[in-house]
């Protein structure tokens, strides 16, 4: 196993804007405490030799120095004074960026971490478990929930951390400049699989990037979809028109779960068994009431063409076809709102209203896995 | 009761006079002191001298440090495959947990508080005891109940939280006996609190005639300021401790944000108790090493008003600051600026300490027995724990550093290079006095350079690798860090090494070591006019003081300085009276 | 310096003088009592800090406490602030029945307070105010439309409520209060309120009941003749400074958390005859 060591490093990567400036005050907090450290030791190895104990010498009678006792009061103070100021001018960059160092329409990457995984959304909707990959030179922002304990999204490289905390939204950003691999860390102690909650930041090129999001769509089993499919439109709209919030696999949901049917045979009410396949579910969307499932109530509204339009239509059908169990994200109405928040979020049974991200797909949650 | 029983066997000792004469063998042998006055069971479990309860509690922490270490052991050794050596991720989180309460609860804020300052505070004012020395014989059993039963959880099931507690983790998801945990910790601080209000009463109370606040030994300046944090900063970690248990028992949501709770209302009141709590351990080891240093350097400390005054500055400021553990936890950037700021403000007083003790050792007669070498060791790490302090009190810097192996590095040369080596310095200083035997100068100077060669080869890597971004409480980690791991690793064994020698040469001096006489290292300062062993009432009758506390260069109440025409100077505070002689 | 023995009483082994014993005996005891404001601070921090982000919802649990009761209890313990002021006294003057008295009627009214306050505690209980996670089933209307036709029609449905939400809103009705559940208040948020109630109302009874078993204590050392001695007054003098501050955190319990609301006389005196049984109404 000690063959097998690593030559360590000795320093972290530089991989962002702040990394730089934050290297600067961390260098100089260093200089300053080494010469002072320089001049205790000094003053110390000098003392133990010099003034060991010899025959006939006699120990001097030094009571105190109100003069000295005055510098080195003021001469520390004046620089931990230095370093507070420049501190907090970094953490200032680091909390609350200028227009300049971060954009206002910056592209906003969402975080939730659970116990014990990071599930990251970007911009425009692609998700990653545990990693995160970004293009370089782009200021982005992240905004970070928890679900369930208080965790911490930490990027060594980038020279940044944040708690995020159940029932509130933290957010920092990152402006990447180097290419390469970065860690991923939950600096929060949160449970048996802390150590677990690591990951990847992939800081690519701005053409790599592209490709990325184009070709990385992924279901919550890490399958592909097809490339530019109009079955990723269709989840988009599925989410975006409100089906989730009666087809959802929860067990006190409001309508039929639709993972797997594609293919199947139906019992409608009267006994008939229909076969779902493209036609059923195209007429069910225009015309819920004419097939209605055994043991369902009939109250799903008519998507008529002015809601849904006949190009929207095959999508959002070819995205029910695709549909396997497993496949369908679960909401989350429980999820508490912020301290200080109006009250009617905690009544309204209803998914609490997360931020509008601001592309227009809506952070998808996995089903709750419990302990 | 002895005190009761020999109110006036005293009358029938040689009056000492001051200093006191060295006995004879005869009178070594055959005088009575406070650890042969009584031998049955019942007057030590029951008994209230000060002294006696000093070494319960030395027996007591001891142990509970022996328990601490295996922890950090366990720790240690996991840590050097990046896939976690010996121990399931479970069992490493309860391992960590364990560690740390253990040290802190248990070993750190109990030690010198409950054996030096028990034993030597009453000593060292020139009073018979402490103020209320039933309450301090209750202080122990209420430490030993509680520890006890927190011990006995960690041993059945353990607590997997960290020693931070943070909810909702440790309200809600954590499914250990956190509980009854909580419960031993409640209950230990009880000790804690009646210990601080022993300690203040006597020292406003119990002075000898002449020993004014500004002849008090800078041990009891230290004592009194930890005492007061006590007092103060106990009550709220206990009652952050109800509430949690509170909200585990009944699940209704203090600290939980989907009931309206708040976690980081939490976070607030534990800091507001822990970072005190750091000075509660670290302020006794700058009280000792005041005395250590003066005495082994033959010299009067450097700035006695600046010293006693930083301990109190410590003390208060100490409560402003506790924000500067929640700068990433998303508090608000105001209140952190105000944190921050008082920090900065906090590190001055420990940085004037630090530097009047090295100025006290200039122009020294310098010896380099044991006590001393600990004392020195405790400046140089000590100077290390507390200016990689400053990076992680200022906000900009902490953001990377926080929760990473840096701030463990930090906390350890502080906690472990400062106060421990403060303690072991304490222990062998004043082992003589409290046995009356003296131990081996050869492995106690040996001990001493073990565990601080050890100490330093287990932390500072700490520092590289937590810079580079490997978190705390990892069992796994990344595989470019195994080269630091493997080094901490390596030097814990060695520092682990180096605590346990002294167990076996302490222990052996008892029965094999040579009797000390009253003054071995010929120290001023109240308690080293007695006899070693000291007698249960410590002085016959109540001294009276005339000098200052570090009054090295004074023989026979008189200066040994002269000037010209040969007369002798004034010491510090008084004009020398007339010889002192025993009783007033 | 021997103990010396007088007709003032023994001063112990460690002590100089009398005077000595007797301060020391007073600064421990208010330094015991600092511990415990920083004790009772701590958790009235956190209430308050609840108090300012819920303040109505905090107002709706505060309508739902017994103010009657608490009433009484507060002047029941200004009442034993007194007795125990005037034991004092007594052990003073060596006057061992005064002594007795005075100290039996503190025991007897601190009995008293904590016995409203265990009838207070039943009627939460029967009330059913105690904070849990527990559902309950119950029948309610619930309007019902078809989305073909727009009829609407009105069904019985059996919904899971909370059971704690239930009894508040119940004894909130009661009261009078004028706030709507959902809408003016947060029935879950009323449950860290009663959280917060039930913790620093049981911290106090804790106390208290402490209180009553160190002034029982202190009474059967005063008939066994302990303070006969008249220095040892100062014994006495210490509980007095324990019992005072218990009385002193009622102080501040009673505002924070009965009186912070729209409360009236009429509430308090309608509350206080259910209390004792004689509701007769509602």
């Amino acid at each position: 196993m000690l063959a097998f060591i690593q030559v360590p490093p000795i320093l972290p990567p530089q991989a962002s804007q702040f990394a730089i400036e934050y290297d600067w005050l961390f260098w100089y907090i260093t200089v300053v405490c080494v010469c002072a450290g320089a001049v205790v030791y000094g003053l110390l190895t000098y003392s133990c030799f010099k003034f060991a104990k010899r025959e006939g010498v006699r120990p001097q009678r030094i009571l105190g120095s109100n003069k000295l006792e005055f510098i080195w009061t003021i001469i520390p103070l004046i620089f931990f004074l230095s370093f507070f100021v420049w501190g907090t001018k970094l953490y200032n960059t680091a909390i609350k960026p200028t227009p300049s160092e971060l954009p206002a329409n910056a592209p906003e990457y969402f975080v939730v971490g659970k116990q014990w995984m990071w599930k990251v959304q970007h911009p425009t909707g692609q998700r990653e478990i545990n990693e995160i990959t970004m293009p370089i030179d782009t200021p982005v922002r992240v905004t970070g929930t928890s679900e369930d304990v208080i965790h911490d999204f930490g990027i060594p490289a980038f020279r940044t951390k944040f708690d995020v905390v159940p029932g509130r939204y933290t957010s920092a950003w990152y402006h990447p400049n180097k290419l390469g691999t970065y860690h991923l860390f939950c600096d929060q102690y949160c449970g048996q699989g802390h150590s677990q909650m690591v990951g990847k930041v992939h800081v690519v090129s701005q053409s790599d990037y592209q490709e990325w999001l184009s070709g990385n769509m992924r279901n919550t089993r890490g399958e592909l979809f097809v490339d530019g499919s109009p079955a990723w439109e269709g989840a988009k709209l599925f989410q975006r028109l409100g089906c989730l919030g009666c087809h959802n696999n929860e067990s006190e949901s409001r309508a039929p779960n639709l993972e797997g049917i594609a293919g199947t045979y139906r019992v409608v009410k009267g006994g008939e068994k229909v076969l779902a396949d493209r036609k059923y579910i195209e007429n069910s969307i225009r015309y819920p009431l004419e097939h209605i499932r055994e043991g369902w109530a009939p109250i799903m509204p008519a998507f008529t063409r002015n809601l849904v339009t006949q190009a929207e239509l095959i999508e959002l059908t070819a995205y029910i076809m695709s549909l396997k169990p497993g496949d369908l994200p679960s909401r989350t109405e429980s999820s508490p709102p912020p301290i200080g928040a109006k009250m009617e979020n905690t009544l309204n049974p209803s998914p609490t209203p997360m931020p509008e991200p601001k592309k227009d797909s809506e952070p998808k949650k996995e089903p709750e896995m419990k302990k | 009761m002895s005190a009761a029983n020999d109110k006036n066997d005293y009358l029938d000792y040689t009056p000492q006079t001051f200093p006191a004469p060295e006995p004879t063998a005869e009178q070594d042998r055959t005088r009575i002191h406070y650890l042969n006055n009584e031998n049955t069971l019942r007057s030590w479990l029951l008994t209230v001298d000060h002294k006696r309860i000093g070494l319960l509690y030395l027996f007591s922490v001891t142990f509970f440090f022996l328990f601490g270490g295996i922890a950090a052991m366990l720790v240690r050794t996991n840590l050097i495959t990046p896939t976690g050596a010996i121990l399931e991720l479970d069992q490493y989180n309860k391992a960590f947990t364990a560690h740390g309460t253990i040290m802190l609860f248990l070993f750190l804020i109990p030690v010198i508080p409950g054996v030096l300052g028990n034993f030597l505070i009453p000593m060292m004012i020139g009073a018979k005891d402490l103020a209320f020395p039933k309450l301090n014989l209750l202080s122990w059993y209420v430490f030993m109940a509680g520890a006890s039963l927190f011990v006995w959880q960690l041993l059945v099931g353990g607590i997997d939280t960290g020693w931070t507690l943070y909810p909702p983790y440790s309200s809600k998801y954590s499914q250990n006996s956190i509980l009854y945990a909580g419960l031993g910790i409640f209950v230990t601080g009880f000790s804690s609190i009646l210990t601080g209000v022993n300690i203040i009463a006597t020292i406003h109370k119990m002075r000898a005639p002449g020993m004014t606040w500004g002849r008090l030994p800078l041990f009891c300046w230290a004592m009194y300021a930890t005492s007061v944090i006590q007092l103060l900063g106990t009550p709220v970690i206990a009652v952050t401790v109800v509430m949690l248990a509170v909200e585990r028992v009944f699940g209704v949501g203090i600290f939980d944000p989907n009931l309206g709770g708040d976690p980081i209302l939490f976070q607030h009141m534990f800091w507001f108790y822990s970072h005190p709590a750091v000075y509660i351990m670290i302020l006794p080891g700058m009280g000792v090493i005041s005395e250590v240093l003066t005495c082994f350097a033959r010299k009067n400390i450097f700035g006695y008003k600046a010293v006693a005054w930083s301990s109190v500055g410590i003390a208060v400021v100490g409560f402003l600051v506790w924000g500067h553990h929640m700068f990433i936890s998303g508090q608000g950037y105001y209140l952190g600026m105000v944190f921050a700021f008082l920090t900065m403000l906090v590190a001055v007083p420990s940085a004037i300490k630090v530097f009047n003790w090295t100025a006290t050792l200039y122009g020294g007669s310098i010896t380099y027995q044991a006590p001393m070498i600990h004392a020195i060791g405790f400046i140089v790490l000590f100077t290390i724990g507390g200016l990689t302090g400053l990076y992680l009190g200022t906000m900009g810097t902490d953001i990377h550093l926080h929760d990473t192996y840096f701030v463990i590095a930090h906390f350890h040369f502080t906690m472990v290079g400062g106060m421990m080596f403060a303690w072991q310095a304490g222990l062998h200083f004043w082992w003589p006095k409290m046995t009356g035997k003296m131990y081996s100068d050869f492995w106690s100077r040996l001990a001493a350079v073990i565990m601080i060669t050890g100490f330093a080869l287990t932390f500072l890597p700490q520092f590289v690798v937590g810079y580079l971004g490997m978190p705390r409480r990892y069992p796994n980690y990344p595989e470019e860090f195994q080269f630091y791991n493997i080094m901490s690793t390596a030097g814990a064994s060695i520092q682990g090494l180096g605590y346990l020698m002294p167990v076996f040469y302490l222990t052996a001096s008892l029965f094999f070591g040579r009797p000390a006489g009253n003054n071995p290292f010929k120290a001023t300062g109240l308690e080293w006019q007695t006899q070693s062993p000291p007698h249960p009432h410590n002085f016959e009758t109540t001294p009276a003081v005339y000098f200052g506390p570090y009054e090295y260069g004074v023989e026979n109440g008189l200066s040994i300085f002269t000037n010209e025409n040969g007369d002798h100077l004034p010491t510090d505070t008084t004009t020398p009276k007339e010889g002192v002689t025993s009783g007033s | 310096m021997a103990a010396s023995t007088s007709a003032a009483g023994p001063v112990a082994h460690h002590f100089d003088s009398m005077n000595q014993q007797h301060a020391t005996v007073r600064l421990g005891m208010w330094l015991f009592l600092v511990t415990e404001v920083l004790f009772f601070g701590g958790v009235f921090c956190a209430y308050t800090a609840y108090r300012i982000w819920y303040p109505q919802d905090f107002d709706a649990g505060s309508a739902a406490l017994n103010v009657g009761i608490a009433t009484v209890n507060t002047f029941l313990l200004l009442l034993s602030s007194l007795t125990i002021t005037l034991a004092i006294r007594s052990a003073y003057v060596s006057d061992r029945r005064g002594l007795q008295r005075n100290l039996l009627l503190t025991i007897v009214l601190a009995a008293a307070f904590l016995g409203l306050k265990a009838r207070e505690y039943h009627l939460d209980y029967e009330e059913g105010l105690i904070p849990s996670t527990e559902m309950i089933r119950k029948m309610e209307k619930v309007e019902v439309v078809d989305p073909k036709t727009g009829e609407k029609s009105i069904r019985q449905e059996e919904v899971l409520v909370s059971k704690f939400n239930h009894a508040l809103v119940e004894v909130l009705d009661r009261e009078g209060y004028k706030g709507v559940p959902g809408k003016d208040y947060d029935p879950y948020r009323v449950q860290l309120f009663f959280m917060f109630y039930y913790s620093m109302t049981g911290l106090h009874v804790l106390h208290m009941v402490i209180g009553l078993g160190l002034l029982t204590w202190q009474f059967i050392l005063a008939s066994n003749g302990f303070f006969d001695y008249q220095s040892r007054y100062v014994y006495i003098e210490a509980m007095s400074l324990y019992w005072h501050f218990v009385d002193m955190v009622w102080m501040f319990i009673l505002p924070l958390l009965y009186l912070c609301g729209p409360h009236t006389f009429d509430q308090a005196v309608h509350q206080f005859k259910h209390a004792i049984g004689m509701s007769g109404s509602h």
